[in-house]
This record gives C-alpha cells, sequence and structure tokens, in this order.
C-alpha cells in the first residue's frame, strides 16, 4: 500500500489556490494549503511535503523569500519546487535568486493549464521517487 | 514393345490370309469432316481406308496436310474398324488413332490425340461425322463393290512395313512424340501432285459464281487487332469500356482458289448468357485471301462483363459453315483508365502516398528531436554552466514556437554570443543574470510571449 503523497500549494488567490487542491485530490495527492508565505514556510517545515508549488507575489512574504527560508531548512535544501507566477523573470535579482536556489520550474501562469502543472507535478514525483 | 510386336503380327497376320487382294473404302463426301479443337474443321475426303490399314491424306485448311502412312508410323485396321498407330501432320505432329474405331454402318467414333492436334472427334453436331463405305470384314468387297464408291485393290498386301521401321513405331505409352519430321518422310510429300490433291476435293458448287470444278472453300480468323492487349491474363484478352471501338482482325482464305467469290462477313457481340448485342454485317470480294481491320463501336448501354466476338461467314456453294470468334472484356473506365486499373494504380498511389508521409513525418520528427535536443556544456566550468544551460534551454524552446527567430533575437542580446545555425551558447560576455533578464525581456518585447523556464537537474559528478 503506497502512502498519499503530500503536496504544498502556497498560493494567495483563492480561487485558484483551491482548484490546484482539488486537481491533486483527483490524481490521489494530498493537497495542502497555504495563502502566504510565512504560511508556506511553516507548513512545510512541519509537513514536509514531497512538492512544493509557490506563488511569488503574495502578502507577508513573498514567495522568493519563503524559497530561501526553505532551503535554509535541512529538509527543505532538496525539496523539489515549481514556481508558478505571473511575473516574468525580466529582472536580473530575481534570476540571481532562481539559480541560486534552484526551482525545477519556472512556469507562467498564463501559459500553462492547471492540468499540464499537475503533470510535471506528477513527473517529477515519479523521477525524484519521493 | 509389346505394342510393336503386336503390329508386326498383325501385319504377319494379313499377309499371310490375304495375299492376294485388300479392298479399301473411301469417305462417303457428305460425311468428311472431323473437329480439332486445335486446328478446326479437317477434311478426310481423300483417306482410303483398308482391311489392314488407312491411307491417303486429310486436309487442314489451318495445318495442312495429314498423312496416314507414313514413313516411321501409319494408321492401322485391324479388319474390324479397330484403329491403331500414327498418322503424321505435316502442321500438327503425329497424331494418336489408337482410340478410334469405324463402325459397322462406316461412321469413324471415338477421338485422335496429337500434342498439336488436341483432341480430334468424330461425331458432332456440325458437320462433324467422318463416314467411310469401307466395311469391316467380309462385308467389305461386297460393300465396296456394290456402292462403286471404292477401289478395289488387286493383288494388293496391307501397306508393307520393313521389320525396320516397325521397330521404332511410336508406343502410345511412350514419351511425347517428335515434333519434327522424321527422316525422309512426312514433310517432304509436295503440297500438291497428281497423288496428293493440294487442295480438298469438294461437291459440285452451287454458287453460280465460282468454278465447277474448283469450288470455294473458305475459312475465316479473327482476332484483337489492337495493341491494347491485356497479355498479363491468360490467353489475349481484350478490354474495352462501352463506347469505345473493338477492332477485330479478320483474315479471310479462299481454300478453293481461282475465282473471285462475294462472301458476306458477319459480325456480332454475344454476352455472356448468350445474347447477341449487337451485329453488323458487310460483303467482302475474296479471290484467294483478304486480311483487314474491321471496327466495331460497343454501344455506350454496354453493361461490364465479359464478351465474345464471333465474326462468321456465308458465301454461295458453302458446305460448312466457317465461324471464329474471341472473347473480350467490357470494362468502364474511370479518368482514363479501366476500373480495375484505377483502383489498382489509385490503391498503389495512396499506399506510396501513406508511407511517402509517414516517412517524411519520421524524418521531420528526428531531424526536428535533433535540432532542440538540449545541448551539453559539461564543458563550461560550473559556476557558468548552470547559466549556459539556463539560455540554451530557453533559446531551444522560444525556437520551438516561433522558429529561427528566436535565434534572431538571442543573438542581439547583448552579452550573448551563441552559434547562429544551433543555437548553442558560445560566450557570455556580461553578468549572466543580466543576460538571461535581458533575454526574457527581448522576447517578450519582440515576439509577446512569457518565458518559462526549466532547470536541468544537477548530475552529482558535477
Amino acid at each position: 500500500m503506497t502512502t498519499q503523497k503530500t503536496i504544498l500549494v502556497v498560493e494567495d488567490e483563492k480561487d485558484l489556490r483551491e482548484a490546484v487542491a482539488d486537481i491533486l485530490r483527483l490524481k490521489k495527492f494530498t493537497p495542502i494549503e497555504a495563502k502566504n508565505g510565512r504560511e508556506g514556510v511553516e507548513l512545510a517545515i512541519s509537513k514536509h511535503p514531497s512538492l512544493i508549488l509557490l506563488d511569488l507575489i503574495m502578502p507577508e512574504m513573498d514567495g522568493m523569500t519563503a524559497l530561501k527560508k526553505i532551503r535554509e531548512n535541512a529538509w527543505g535544501a532538496t525539496v523539489p519546487v515549481i514556481i508558478l507566477t505571473n511575473l516574468s523573470a525580466t529582472n536580473e535579482h530575481l534570476v540571481e535568486d532562481m539559480v541560486t536556489h534552484k526551482p525545477m520550474h519556472y512556469l507562467i501562469k498564463s501559459d500553462w493549464k492547471l492540468h499540464d502543472v499537475v503533470t510535471k507535478i506528477e513527473k517529477i514525483l515519479e523521477t525524484e521517487n519521493v | 514393345m509389346q505394342k510393336k510386336k503386336l503390329l508386326f503380327t498383325r501385319f504377319f497376320f494379313f499377309g499371310l490370309f490375304f495375299p492376294f487382294f485388300s479392298v479399301a473404302g473411301t469417305i462417303v463426301s457428305p460425311h468428311k469432316y472431323a473437329w480439332s479443337d486445335n486446328a478446326g474443321y479437317i477434311n478426310f475426303e481423300n483417306v482410303i481406308v483398308g482391311d489392314g490399314a488407312l491411307s491417303g491424306y486429310a486436309w487442314s485448311a489451318n495445318k495442312g496436310f495429314i498423312k496416314f502412312n507414313p514413313a516411321q508410323g501409319g494408321v492401322f485396321n485391324d479388319g474390324t474398324g479397330n484403329l491403331s498407330g500414327f498418322a503424321w501432320g505435316e502442321g500438327l505432329g503425329w497424331i494418336d488413332f489408337n482410340n478410334v474405331n469405324i463402325g459397322g454402318n462406316g461412321k469413324f467414333s471415338g477421338t485422335a490425340t496429337g500434342s498439336l492436334v488436341g483432341t480430334l472427334t468424330f461425331g458432332c453436331p456440325n458437320y462433324c461425322d467422318v463416314e467411310t463405305d469401307w466395311r469391316p470384314s467380309a462385308n467389305a468387297v461386297l460393300s465396296a463393290v456394290s456402292q462403286n464408291a471404292g477401289a478395289v485393290l488387286l493383288p494388293a498386301a496391307p501397306r508393307p512395313i520393313e521389320p525396320e521401321s516397325a521397330d521404332i513405331v511410336p508406343e502410345a505409352e511412350s514419351a511425347p512424340l517428335p515434333q519434327a519430321s522424321p527422316t525422309g518422310a512426312p514433310l517432304d510429300i509436295p503440297p500438291s501432285g497428281e497423288e496428293e490433291p493440294a487442295t480438298p476435293v469438294s461437291e459440285p458448287p452451287n454458287s453460280v459464281t465460282v468454278s465447277t470444278e474448283n469450288p470455294p472453300l473458305f475459312d475465316v480468323i479473327s482476332e484483337p487487332a489492337s495493341t491494347r492487349v491485356d497479355t498479363s491474363s491468360a490467353g489475349l484478352t481484350m478490354r474495352v469500356a462501352p463506347g469505345e471501338i473493338l477492332p477485330i482482325s479478320v483474315k479471310l482464305a479462299n481454300f478453293g482458289g481461282g475465282k473471285r467469290v462475294d462472301v458476306l462477313v458477319k459480325y456480332s457481340i454475344i454476352n455472356s448468357a448468350g445474347d447477341e448485342i449487337y451485329s453488323t454485317n458487310e460483303t467482302v470480294a475474296v479471290e484467294t485471301t483478304a486480311n483487314f481491320v474491321k471496327t466495331i463501336q460497343i454501344p455506350f448501354s454496354t453493361p461490364p462483363g465479359n464478351y465474345i466476338a464471333k465474326t462468321s461467314i456465308i458465301y454461295g456453294g458453302q458446305e460448312v459453315p466457317a465461324t471464329t470468334q474471341f472473347p473480350f472484356i467490357v470494362e468502364q473506365k474511370i479518368l482514363g483508365l479501366f476500373r480495375s486499373e484505377f483502383f489498382l494504380y489509385g490503391g498503389i498511389t495512396l499506399l506510396v502516398s501513406i508511407f511517402a508521409g509517414l516517412f517524411g513525418y519520421a524524418l521531420v520528427k528526428r531531424r526536428r528531436q535533433s535540432r532542440f535536443a538540449p545541448i551539453d556544456y559539461s564543458d563550461v566550468p560550473k559556476e557558468d554552466r548552470i547559466f549556459y544551460e539556463l539560455i540554451s534551454d530557453t533559446v531551444m524552446s522560444m525556437r520551438q514556437k516561433v522558429g529561427d527567430d528566436a535565434l534572431d533575437i538571442a543573438s542581439g542580446i547583448d552579452g550573448l554570443v551563441i552559434d547562429e545555425k544551433t543555437g548553442r551558447v558560445l560566450k557570455l560576455t556580461r553578468f549572466p543574470s543580466k543576460v538571461v533578464a535581458d533575454l526574457v525581456s527581448g522576447y517578450e518585447k519582440s515576439l509577446g510571449k512569457k518565458v518559462s523556464f526549466s532547470f536541468r537537474k544537477e548530475k552529482s559528478d558535477s
């Protein structure tokens, strides 16, 4: 019997966050929802999800700051992260942060369907065998 | 070998008991034709039936003379009408008469066979009933004399055969008989002469247009006259479409010779049910031979199927029918091709197209895969490698979406040097993060498309 894998969804837009969570449930994952970066860091450190889906622009704590804090944790240093944002990487500091903290994908929301995002999650977890 | 002995014994027996005379019969004039499925009608009029053997000649308009007492063969009569042995036809080779009998009424029965003559039949419905006035055993003499139609040969033993000749009489059960003429024999026979008439003699003609001494005897041959003959099928089968012209090559030969005769030639198209669907006729004047091509337009309403083109002739003084025919096929055409050819070639074209399409698709896919395959940068120092990979993969990703414009845009980014054909990053001359940001901005401005990234999985050994 295989344990359901946990996916942490850090997204301030409630509709989008719940939609992603619903699809993940359909795919037999266990979604954990966080509405900002701070909650995301807390849940990540406490729940040790298999993968984190992270928005960048959020209240209280932005996604990149949250990613830095997660990476500072021993467990979080290697956890797969997918950034799902509307923010283009046209800023060199953002690029530098990405290269430093190494999310697996940097996906623009408007270019990706949720089902395709979930498919990427499935592939990563199959490859990582988390 | 046993048969050779039997033949020799047979003649020894006849020589012993009938040394002084032999009775010969002739063919009864109206009953003189046999039918060969390969050579057509054969006239036996000049064949002489003896108590011991047959002699004289039969005549085929198509294949020439058939000699009944050739040097190395011969057709023999056991005196009761049972024939045996072989005749030699100059155009027909050896003909086996072992299965031919002459009945008490003088009628021939059974079949003679040969590799060239096929089956020679003596009793069939139309003008195919050879009959002699010769009668078996003791009746033969009386019969011949009373009818005043035979010839009494005195004294004459049955046709002598030297022992050496008898030894090489071919056996019916042996290997196929030679098709070439035996040495000094039948083929040396002159086509004309006092004993070997050039043409068969027939009854005085009824027509006033021909000589009473040499009446007309016609043969007709017709065959497809077009180059559009389908030789791929068995035999020669012509195909025409409704409304097209069917050319028929007609050959008329007057074996009666001499006089010009008006011949009515009738052409018929007969369907597979035996119904005549079209006919026409014309009169042709023939003195010796006439060769011409007759064209018949197949009616537009003719349904597809198998048909027969039949040609027959009618002329004054005609004693036997002369008919020839050949099969042909009527088939609809589609775009100038016969229906079967259309589907055949269409099918082949379709298969070739599908194959070419699949091959082309596979080729393009393979080329595309090789074109957009990730470029290896393991030779680049580790601290810069992630930027090289990030830029290279971004360029490839955009190239897949917008084509080679992605290369042009990338090559215009300050601080980025790439191979303009492959997209390989050659050098970064500015701060790498700045180059990546400018590249993303360039794509957004030029193409109106936002850019997503994927980071390669870090190799454990790097």
